[in-house]
């Protein structure tokens, strides 16, 4: 019994801590936390994150990352806006077109001309970041007020649901999720196996992308502007609930998607609960900062690397 | 105490979760003795050698070094008290020079002001890999720019440093040639001759049984057998590792060479790398094996078969008169591959035996597009059975395998996908006996079934034992061809070889 807790710690842990923080912040804010107008707050607080989040499993299972999350949700979120100043309704398509193609150029980049993600996606965020100013100029562009109309509660909700659904079946249940796992496990033996480990690689950067667009354009209808900032530090963020949850960096088999879940929640309900007690921003992503590293520290697996680096 | 004991090794248990990997194992090394240990896969020979050289820690029991107590630390410190190892698997650290590879991990002697001299380290490297009588190794070389046996080697003369009064060598004569093993041979004669000792591990009963003057025998992590020199006899041995009876004859019996007249598949002109104008047929039923040494061209054929390798000019065909290019093609038509770098190109290790062999038929394991756990149990449970993997269940992680039970999952991966043609570089590298007759039966049945096999092999009994046809390679270039009988000897093939 004992051994077997150790044995599956990564998956006990993270869970463990949502269950703790759930109660100590519904005990320390009288209720608050689960409540009829927090939850609104609570499920806006998780949207996001747990969309990018479902995107980027993909990749983090094939033991990439993707650091320009953040600069393809305001890219994204710029281009759609310019579009729907025509045409209203070309909004959602050209934000998720734009989230896609960008993903797929890390993709050509990375897996195209062997250049490690973080190089590439950190090299792209730069340079998407340098396109936002090109197109706004150093303001912020406005967008119809009709679209305002798609930000509801419970349109938001079911967007969730079905980015779970999706993501949950296609990446523990398909070819394609499985050849995620495999390709971070062993790239040598996917290929040998008869995977393209290419098309696996693009595909998954292109998820990621598709993820930020649908993210960019829920982001934009909500503010009604896009602006230089939007989308900034998106990918810490998702990072942050990937790890938490209990995501291993090196990606492989050990990848769950349940901990997109965890870690979104745990991530919504501490930052949730510390605004409920009245704590500044600043000071949250401090102590976010100092979860980040607990948990990563509890949870990593240290026989599977020789050495750490 | 007898004096004469230079290593005891008393009541030692091990367990790996809930496996128990040595339970109260005991043995003593004389000195001036080369001592062997042989035992099944998963018998706990590497486990127990681990413990001596401290990469390792036993849960009980107690070791003696020259009558004292002796209980290292790490690596470093067993190397301080004079016990060091080679290593079964790859023990160098690639990007890095032979000589930075040799003083890993004592390269302070070196360092004036924090800085590392490279001539005064070159020159003590040099020195080393002279003193162990292995000149041809220049010490600046990257050592992922050496081939597998001189990384072998570099290893040796690591192990040497430290002037160790007991070596231990875990099944490092199967990754080396004639000349690699004769160094090797030198070195352990020249420590029994100074009194000193050596442990070495072996599947090579013939090669044990020569170079032995005493032998530890392990079965499941027991002592079945403490045997000396007057009792090293290969019957009783075997049947020590095994348990069991085990029949002299592993190999084929029939000694008529038979095969359809139909072609499988064909490589023609072939040129890559060292490879020059290589054409042959392989044919429906046959097993093909393929002879030579270590970088004669033969380990590149495979891939290139395989569409791994892409060769410069000429073609692979298979019987329908498709050419193969890559992975997917090979895979298409029905070809399997496995590699002799079983950690490095066969299999996930951090993977679970399941998705291991359901890796390249995920297609067939979809049901509505899906892949659920459920079906892909029932669908590895044949193979699994068939090839009688040893676990406790279909998800326990690779890593934890024996040798032998990796290159059954290996197998039972191209068994699931229904491969024609089965490629098999080195197929019993590294494996004990029991297995080795469990994959030797295999093949002939494969065979039955109208199959055809290429069989890669640095073995030479194994190629005359089970091949139809023999090609030799030489520098690239097929030296000789010989169908199967029964007078073939070993002798014939490495005139053709060298």
């Amino acid at each position: 019994m004992v051994n077997r807790v150790i044995k599956n710690r990564n998956n006990i842990i993270p869970f463990l801590g949502l269950v703790v923080a759930v109660v100590f912040f519904q005990v320390t804010s009288g209720g608050r936390l689960i409540s009829g107008r927090n939850s609104v707050v609570l499920l806006n607080e998780v949207f996001n994150v747990v969309i990018g989040a479902s995107g980027v499993l993909f990749l983090m299972a094939q033991g990439d990352l993707d650091f320009s999350m953040g600069a393809i949700v305001g890219f994204s979120g710029t281009v759609a806006a310019i579009a729907s100043n025509h045409i209203a309704g070309l909004a959602l398509p050209v934000a998720l077109i734009t989230g896609f193609a960008c993903g797929a150029v890390n993709g050509l980049v990375c897996a195209g001309f062997g250049i490690p993600s973080f190089i590439t996606t950190l090299g792209m965020s730069f340079v998407l970041k340098g396109f936002m100013v090109m197109l706004l100029g150093s303001g912020s562009m406005g967008i119809p007020f009709e679209l305002n109309e798609f930000d509801t509660t419970p349109i938001r909700f079911f967007t969730m649901l079905a980015v779970i659904l999706i993501c949950w079946a296609v990446f523990g249940y398909s070819r394609f999720g499985k050849q995620c796992s495999a390709v971070g496990s062993h790239p040598t033996v996917a290929k040998q196996s008869g995977i393209n480990v290419f098309r696996t690689r693009f595909l998954g950067f292109a998820f990621s992308g598709l993820a930020c667009g649908l993210v960019s354009f829920f982001s934009i209808i909500r503010g009604g502007t896009v602006s230089t900032s939007t989308g900034s530090g998106f990918e810490v963020n998702v990072l942050n609930a990937m790890m938490i949850g209990g995501m291993s960096i090196t990606g492989g088999w050990n990848s769950k998607y349940r901990y997109v879940i965890i870690g979104s929640l745990l991530m919504a309900v501490v930052s949730d609960g510390l605004s409920l007690w009245g704590i500044d921003l600043m000071t949250q992503e401090l102590i976010m900062g100092c979860i980040f590293i607990f948990a990563v520290a509890i949870s990593f697996d240290r026989r599977s690397v020789a050495v750490i680096k | 105490m007898d004096s004469n004991i230079i290593l005891e090794v008393r009541d030692i248990c091990k367990n790996f979760d809930s496996t128990k990997a040595l339970s109260e194992v005991s043995m003593q090394v004389k000195a001036g003795e080369i001592h062997g240990l042989i035992g099944e896969n998963g018998s706990g020979k590497s486990t127990l050698s681990a413990i001596i050289a401290g990469t390792k820690r036993n849960d009980s029991g107690t070791m003696f070094l020259r009558g004292r107590k002796y209980t290292p630390q790490n690596i470093l410190d067993a190397n301080r008290q004079h016990v060091s190892m080679v290593v079964q698997e790859e023990g160098t650290i690639k990007g890095i020079t032979v000589a930075a590879n040799i003083y890993a991990g004592k390269e302070k002697q070196f360092t004036r002001m924090g800085l590392i001299r490279t001539k005064k380290l070159r020159e003590a490297a040099a020195a080393a890999l002279e003193k162990t009588g292995i000149s041809s190794i220049d010490p600046m070389v990257p050592v992922n720019r050496l081939s597998f046996e001189d990384r072998k080697l570099v290893e040796i003369a690591r192990a040497m440093l430290c002037g160790p009064d007991v070596l231990i060598i875990d099944e490092t004569t199967t990754s080396l040639s004639e000349k690699g093993r004769n160094i090797l041979y030198r070195i352990m004669h020249s420590m029994r001759d100074s009194g000193k000792a050596v442990l070495f591990i072996s599947h090579d009963i013939d090669e044990l049984i020569e170079q032995c003057d005493a032998v530890t025998i392990l079965r499941d992590g027991n002592v079945t057998g403490n045997l000396d020199k007057t009792q090293m006899k290969p019957k009783a041995m075997k049947e020590l590792m095994v348990g069991r009876n085990i029949s002299n004859e592993f190999y084929r019996s029939d000694y008529d060479c038979r095969y359809e007249p139909e072609i499988s598949i064909a490589a023609r002109n072939i040129t890559y790398g060292g490879i020059k104008n290589l054409s042959f047929e392989v044919h429906k039923g046959e097993i093909l094996g393929f002879g030579g040494l270590t970088n004669c061209g033969m380990h590149e054929a495979g891939k290139i078969l395989y569409g791994i390798l892409r060769p410069d000019t000429g073609c692979v065909t298979v019987h329908s008169g498709t050419e193969i290019h890559s992975v997917h093609e090979a895979l298409q038509n029905h070809i399997g591959y496995i590699a002799k770098d079983r950690d490095g190109e066969a299999l996930m290790l951090s993977g679970s035996i399941l998705e291991n062999i359901c890796l390249p038929s995920l297609k067939k394991t979809e049901k509505y597009g899906f892949i659920l756990h459920r079906n892909q149990m029932t669908f590895i449970a044949p193979y699994a059975a068939k090839l009688h993997i040893k676990m406790t269940s279909p998800d326990e992680y690779c890593m934890y395998l024996s040798g032998g039970n990796k290159q059954k999952v290996s197998i039972a991966k191209w068994l699931a996908n229904e491969a024609d043609i089965l490629i098999m570089d080195c197929p019993t590298r590294g494996i004990d006996v029991g297995v080795k007759s469990d994959i030797y039966k295999l093949m002939t049945e494969l065979k039955e079934q109208g199959k055809t096999i290429i069989m890669i092999s640095e073995e030479l009994p194994e190629l005359i034992g089970m091949s139809d046809r023999i090609i030799i390679m030489k520098d690239g270039k097929i030296s000789t061809q010989i169908k199967r009988s029964s007078t073939l000897s070993e002798s014939v093939l490495i005139q053709y070889m060298i």
